[in-house]
């Protein structure tokens, strides 16, 4: 025995005696009987209505700064947003966004004057009635990030793997770092 | 990557007509990064997120660098022997089948 791996996306986990898959050793051959139980009667609904939590969306912005202090409160009261990861290379900016269990088609990426725009709706896979603990938080999202630099609007890329998106928005030519020679001025010159 | 922050995935938890599924968000996790294993009434998940390779200046940074760790005791009813998982997307969803009852067996009478 041991973790198999089908073909496709489902992965088998059995009990194995050793290898990478840890068990409670069997004694007399037999596999030992689970007496623990799972511990449902206490683990309440965080929302009685239907279990789920809508994501608080932040709408405007005014640049990173405000930004990072919206999603500050927002992580004191508690709201989950979905979390971004920006960085900076020479050639473009690339952006990071943790949306587990969308769809490509879900999730609308668009950008206009210096403003990346990351938005959509995630919409529960199962019958909601069937849940008896939800911590997992669906809803419309949006947010915005305002990119400082001028980027080449036509190159933006955006990908989506094992639940990140990844947007790659490559820099316009003028504001890509340039090395500027220093030379001694010729006579006569300034 | 420093693995010592361990990070709680959110999990839902679904009661279905054969038993029970969950529902866990393990964003970043492809499937060589993700151990589960069963055993002593305890499902153990662990999970290591790939890690973008940047050479870049890091602007902000809303995501926690770490290691998803999560354990779920299991009703003894949970057959573990039938316990399937499936990665996709970043969502791990493993359905928890309970153990079918013994069939009611008919009696003939000669």
């Amino acid at each position: 025995m041991g973790v198999w791996l089908r073909g496709g996306a489902w992965i088998g986990i059995r009990l194995a005696e050793g290898g990478s898959c840890q068990t409670a050793p069997a004694k007399g051959g037999g596999r030992k009987p689970i007496t623990e139980e799972m511990q449902m009667n206490r683990y309440s609904i965080l929302n009685p209505t239907l279990g789920v939590l809508p994501w608080n969306s932040l709408g405007s912005l005014a640049g990173f700064r405000e930004e990072m202090n919206r999603l500050l409160q927002g992580a004191v009261e508690g709201a989950r947003i979905p979390a971004l990861d920006f960085y900076e290379e020479d050639e473009a900016f690339v952006l990071y966004c943790e949306l587990p269990g969308m769809g490509r088609e879900q999730i609308a990426v668009s950008f206009q004057e210096g403003i990346l725009s990351i938005s959509g709706e995630r919409k529960p896979l199962r019958n909601p009635s069937e849940l008896f603990r939800a911590e997992r938080q669906f809803g419309k999202f949006e947010r915005r990030v305002r990119v400082q630099s001028a980027v080449d609007p036509a190159r933006i890329l955006a990908t989506y793997v094992d639940g990140v998106l990844k947007v790659v928005l490559p820099k316009a030519e003028s504001s890509k770092p340039r090395q500027i020679p220093v030379s001694t001025p010729e006579a006569g010159q300034v | 990557m420093n693995t010592q922050i361990l990070l709680r995935p959110s999990g839902n938890f679904y009661r279905t007509d054969k038993g029970y599924m969950l529902e866990l968000e393990l964003p970043g996790v492809s499937r060589e990064g993700l151990e589960l294993e069963l055993g002593k009434g305890r499902l153990i998940v662990r999970a290591r997120r790939t890690l973008p390779q940047n050479s870049g200046r890091e602007v902000f940074r809303e995501t926690v660098p770490g290691m998803f760790h999560r354990e779920f005791r299991l009703d003894p009813a949970i057959d573990g022997d039938r316990i399937t998982a499936d990665l996709r997307d970043g969502v791990l969803s493993v359905a928890l089948p309970k153990r079918e009852t013994a069939q009611l067996r008919r009696i003939e009478v000669g």
